[in-house]
C-alpha cells in the first residue's frame, strides 16, 4: 500500500486547502516534511488517522475546523473540514474523502458528524463508490485501525502505544494470514449457519432421510400384500373358471335329461309313498295282531259257551232260586209262623218242608247266583263274535290293499326305472348345480373384494412412491451436501493446520526481523520477545537467562520502531506458504510508514542507524522531522528522498507547506 | 287257584315261546303278545279240540307263567276254568258233580284236593291247546303276514264252521260267482 495524497480542507491550521503528494518511487520511496514544534507536524499526522478511522490524537478533538475560518463564519451558517487520501492498495486506487459540517449556532461553533465516501478507480479508469456500509471493513483491510498507532508513528506520544492491545488479528492481517483466517471463517463449523458448513449442514434435510426408509417399507410391504393379492386372485380367477365350465356341463346335462329329471322326480315320489305305505302296513299288521289277542278269547269260546249255557240249562242250576233270596231269610219267615202271603206255617206243614226244601236252592248252599253271574258274562261274550270278526277282517282286507298298493307302485317303480337305467342321476346334478352357483358367486365376490383391496394397495404404493421420490430427491440432495461437507472440512483443516504453522512461522520470523532491526538500531545487548499477541517485550540477558527489562522512553521508542520496521519488512517479502506438496500464495501487501518526529530524543547515531533502516525496510516512508534533527539523518537518507516539504508558520492558526 | 307261577316244560315250554312274542328279538314274527295270552286261547283250543295233554319232560325247555300275569287275568282265567269244568267229558262225572267242580270246589275249603285235581285237568286242556295252535302256527311262524293271514283265515273256518257253513255250501257260492 502507498499513500499518494493527502488534501486538507480547512483542517485545523491548515486554512483553505493543502495538499501534499507523497513519493511513490521504489527507490526514491522517502517524503520529508521539515517542520519544527507546533508547525503542524502532529497535525498532519492526525490528519491521515482522521481520514480513515474519524479520530483524531489532538488536543480539543471535536474542533478540528480552522480557527480563523470559523470565527469569520455567521451566525446559523455552516462550512466544511475535508481530508482526502488517496492510496493505493493492490494495485488499485482508493479515493477516502471525509467531511464534517461545522455550524455557529448562539454564537458556537458546534462540528455535525463527520461522513466519510470511499470510492476506487477501475483499471478502466472508471471511479466506483464503496457502499457506506462497507467503508470500514475496506478500510481495516486495507490498514488495520488496530496498527494505526504503528504506522502513523507518533515518537513523542508513543505512550500512547504502550497499552497492551492483542494486535494477533491485525498483524495477521498484514502478514497475509487473514486470507487463511478468512478463509477459516468462511468454510465455519456446522453450528454457525453464517459460514459455507453451517449452511451446507443446514440446508440438509435430516428428518427426510428416516421418512423415505419408512416410505420405502411401506411400499415393500404393500407391494408383498399385492403379490399375496395376486396369487389369490389367479387362485380365484381359476376356481372360477372351473365351475363356470361345471356349470355348463351340467346346465347341458340337465337340459338334455328334463325327461330323465321328471321320471326321475316321479320315482322319488313314488318311493316316497312306498315309505310312508309300509309304515302305513306295519301299523295295521300291528293293530290287526293287537286285535286279535284281544279278541280271540271271546272269539274262539264262542262254541263253547253255548255248550256250557246248554249244560246249565239242562242242569237247571240257574232256575231253582228266587233272585237274592237267602236262606235266613227263609229261616226268619218260618220262625214268625206266618208266610208273607198270609198263611200260617207250622211245623211239619206242607208249606214249612217246601221253605226248607227251598233253602237248597237258594245261598249260601246254592250256586245259582254264580251261575247266573257266569252265564251273563257268557253273553256279553257271545254277543260279540261277528264284530270281532268283521274287525279283524278290516283289517286285514286294509292290509290287502295296502300291500297291492305297494305291489303297483314297485311295479311302477321298476318299469321308471328300466326307462331312467343307465341313465344319470339328475337329482344329484341339480344338487351339484346349485352348489357350483353358490360357489361361483362367492367367487366372484371374492375376485372382486381382492381387486378392490389391490387398486387400494396400488394406489397406496403411488402415493408412498410419490413420498419416496420427494424424499429420495432430498436423500440425494442430503448426500451431496454430505459430500460437500466433507470437502469443506478438509479444506477448513488443511488451512487450520497450515495457518497455525504459518501463524508460528510469521512469528518467528517476525521476531527475528524485529531483532534484526532492532540490533541495527540499538547498540546495546538487548533482544526483542514477540508474545502471541504481537507484543513486543524488551529483554536482557541476566546471568545466562533473559528477562524482562525496563524500558526508558527512548528504548521504547526504537524497540516500536523495530517492531513496525519489522512488520513492513516482514509485510514486503512476499510470503509463500508450503503445506504438503500444495502450495498457495500468501500475498501481502507492502505497507508504508508514516512518522512525526522520529529522530525525536535520539542520539545521532540512532537517527543515523533508523535513517538507514527505515527506507530499507519500508515500501513508502513519510516522515515529518525537526529541521535540527534532519541535519544528522540527511546524509544518510538523502539518496532515498523523493520529495521534501517545509512548513511554514504563518499564525497559530495557520500553516502552510511549501515543497523544495 | 291261579295264584302261583305255572311253570311249562319239554316242548309245551318250546311252543309257547314260538306263539309268542320275542322280548329280546322284536323282529321275529309271532301270534299272541304275552305268555297268558298263549295260555288262555290254548286252554280254549284244547276244550275246542277236545285235546289234553301231560306236561312234557322231554327237552329242558323252560317257561314260566307268573302269578303276576295270573293276578291281571284273574277273571278270564277262573271264567275259562269254570268253562272247562261245566264242559269237561273226560271224566265220566254226574251233572251235578260238574256243576260243583265248576263252581263249589274252589271255594270250598274241604274240597283242595279236588280242585287241585281239576287244576290238573285244566292245565292239560291248555297243553293240548298249546300242541294245537302251534300246529296251527307253525307253518307261518316265518313272516309277520304269513302269521296274520294264518290268523285270519283260522277265523274265517271257525267262524263259517260255527255258523254252519259247509264246504259244499262254500263250493257251491263259489261257482256260483265264477
Amino acid at each position: 500500500m502507498l499513500f499518494k495524497t493527502l488534501q486538507m480542507v480547512n483542517f485545523r491550521q491548515y486554512k483553505g486547502e493543502t495538499k501534499i503528494a507523497f513519493s511513490c518511487d521504489e527507490e526514491k520511496n522517502v517524503t520529508i516534511i521539515l517542520g519544527d514544534n507546533t508547525f503542524g507536524k502532529t497535525t498532519l499526522l492526525q490528519a491521515f488517522n482522521w481520514c480513515l478511522y474519524g479520530e483524531a490524537l489532538l488536543e480539543n478533538p471535536d474542533m478540528l475546523l480552522n480557527f480563523d475560518v470559523a470565527s469569520k463564519l455567521l451566525e446559523n451558517a455552516s462550512t466544511d473540514i475535508e481530508v482526502e487520501v488517496t492510496l493505493i492498495h493492490s494495485g488499485i486506487e482508493y479515493i477516502l474523502t471525509r467531511t464534517q459540517k461545522y455550524q455557529k449556532k448562539n454564537g458556537k461553533i458546534i462540528g455535525l458528524n463527520p461522513s466519510i465516501k470511499v470510492s476506487y478507480k477501475e483499471k478502466d479508469g472508471q471511479t466506483e463508490s464503496i457502499k457506506d456500509t462497507k467503508i470500514e471493513t475496506v478500510i481495516n483491510t486495507i490498514l488495520p485501525k488496530d496498527l494505526s498507532t504503528y504506522f502513523f508513528f507518533d515518537t513523542e506520544r508513543v505512550g500512547t502505544i504502550s497499552d497492551r492491545k492483542d494486535l494477533a488479528e491485525s498483524v495477521k492481517g498484514l502478514l497475509g494470514l487473514s486470507t487463511l483466517d478468512n478463509s477459516i471463517k468462511h468454510l465455519g463449523t456446522k453450528q454457525n449457519k453464517k459460514t459455507v458448513i453451517g449452511q451446507y449442514y443446514s440446508s440438509m434435510d435430516i428428518d427426510g432421510d428416516s421418512k423415505a426408509k419408512e416410505a420405502l417399507n411401506r411400499i415393500q410391504d404393500t407391494q408383498t400384500r399385492r403379490e399375496v393379492i395376486s396369487t389369490q386372485l389367479d387362485t380365484v380367477v381359476s376356481e372360477i373358471n372351473h365351475y363356470e365350465n361345471r356349470k355348463e356341463q351340467l346346465d347341458s346335462i340337465l337340459r338334455d335329461n328334463q325327461t330323465t329329471a321328471a321320471l326321475q322326480k316321479k320315482k322319488e315320489n313314488i318311493e316316497g309313498l312306498v315309505v310312508k305305505e309300509l309304515a302305513a302296513q306295519e301299523e295295521t299288521r300291528r293293530a290287526l295282531i293287537a286285535d286279535f289277542n284281544a279278541d280271540s278269547l271271546p272269539f274262539y269260546s264262542q262254541p263253547l259257551l253255548k255248550q256250557a249255557s246248554d249244560f246249565l240249562h239242562e242242569v237247571k242250576v240257574d232256575d231253582k232260586g228266587i233272585k237274592d233270596l237267602t236262606r235266613p231269610t227263609l229261616l226268619d219267615i218260618i220262625n214268625r209262623g206266618r208266610c208273607i202271603c198270609g198263611c200260617e206255617l207250622l211245623e211239619g206243614s206242607e208249606a214249612v218242608n217246601n221253605i226248607k226244601n227251598e233253602m237248597s236252592f237258594v245261598p249260601p248252599e246254592s250256586i245259582g247266583n254264580t251261575v247266573r253271574n257266569y252265564r251273563e258274562n257268557m253273553r256279553s261274550l257271545g254277543r260279540n263274535s261277528d264284530r270281532i270278526f268283521n274287525g279283524i277282517k278290516t283289517r286285514y282286507e286294509e292290509l290287502y290293499r295296502q300291500k297291492v298298493r305297494v305291489q303297483d307302485w314297485n311295479d311302477e317303480l321298476i318299469d321308471i326305472s328300466d326307462i331312467i337305467q343307465g341313465k344319470e342321476n339328475m337329482k344329484r346334478f341339480e344338487t351339484e348345480l346349485i352348489d357350483v352357483k353358490q360357489r361361483l358367486r362367492d367367487l366372484n365376490a371374492k375376485k372382486e373384494r381382492l381387486i378392490r383391496e389391490d387398486e387400494v394397495k396400488k394406489s397406496d404404493i403411488e402415493r408412498y412412491q410419490k413420498v419416496y421420490d420427494s424424499l429420495v430427491v432430498v436423500s440425494s440432495r442430503n448426500k451431496n451436501f454430505m459430500t460437500y461437507i466433507k470437502y469443506a472440512e478438509e479444506i477448513r483443516d488443511w488451512l487450520i493446520a497450515t495457518y497455525k504453522e504459518k501463524e508460528t512461522c510469521i512469528r518467528e520470523e517476525l521476531e527475528e526481523k524485529v531483532n534484526s532491526i532492532f540490533e541495527q538500531m540499538y547498540h546495546g545487548h538487548r533482544r526483542v520477545s514477540i508474545d502471541s499477541k504481537y507484543q513486543v517485550t524488551l529483554l536482557t540477558t541476566i546471568a545466562d537467562k533473559e528477562v524482562a527489562s525496563g524500558e526508558s522512553e527512548g528504548l521504547n521508542r526504537v524497540k516500536n520502531f523495530a517492531f513496525i520496521a519489522g512488520l513492513v519488512a516482514l509485510a514486503k517479502n512476499k510470503i509463500i506458504s508450503k503445506t504438503g506438496e500444495n502450495e498457495f500464495d500468501l500475498s501481502s501487501e507492502p505497507y508504508p510508514l508514516v512518522m512525526d518526529a522520529p529522530f525525536s530524543n535520539a542520539d545521532e547515531i540512532h537517527i543515523s542507524n533508523i535513517s538507514r533502516v527505515l527506507p530499507e525496510v519500508a515500501e513508502q516512508v513519510i516522515m515529518f522531522v525537526m529541521k535540527k534533527d534532519w541535519r544528522y539523518a540527511e546524509p544518510v537518507m538523502s539518496t532515498r528522498v523523493g520529495l521534501k516539504y517545509t512548513l511554514n508558520k504563518l499564525s497559530e492558526q495557520h500553516s502552510v507547506l511549501k515543497g523544495e | 287257584m291261579f295264584e302261583h307261577d305255572y311253570t311249562l316244560t319239554g316242548k309245551h315250554a318250546t311252543y309257547l315261546k314260538q306263539l309268542a312274542k320275542d322280548k329280546e328279538n322284536k323282529n321275529r314274527p309271532y301270534i299272541f303278545d304275552r305268555y297268558i295270552d298263549v295260555y288262555m286261547n290254548a286252554a280254549i283250543f284244547g276244550l275246542l279240540y277236545g285235546r289234553t295233554a301231560e306236561k312234557d319232560n322231554e327237552s329242558k325247555d323252560r317257561a314260566r307263567v307268573y302269578a303276576d300275569a295270573f293276578a291281571t287275568e284273574r277273571e278270564n282265567c277262573t271264567f275259562l276254568y269254570r268253562l272247562a269244568m261245566l264242559i269237561d267229558k273226560t271224566i265220566a262225572v254226574s251233572p251235578e258233580e260238574r256243576v260243583d267242580r265248576a263252581f263249589r270246589d274252589d271255594a270250598d275249603e274241604k274240597s283242595k284236593d279236588k280242585l287241585a285235581q281239576n287244576m290238573g285237568l285244566f292245565n292239560s286242556y291248555v297243553l293240548g291247546g298249546i300242541e294245537v295252535l302251534y300246529e296251527k302256527f307253525r307253518d307261518s311262524l316265518i313272516t309277520t303276514d304269513d302269521c296274520i293271514t294264518c290268523a285270519y283265515e283260522l277265523m274265517k273256518d271257525f267262524i263259517e264252521e260255527i255258523q254252519g257253513i259247509s264246504y259244499e255250501e262254500k263250493l257251491s257260492e263259489l261257482m256260483k260267482q265264477l
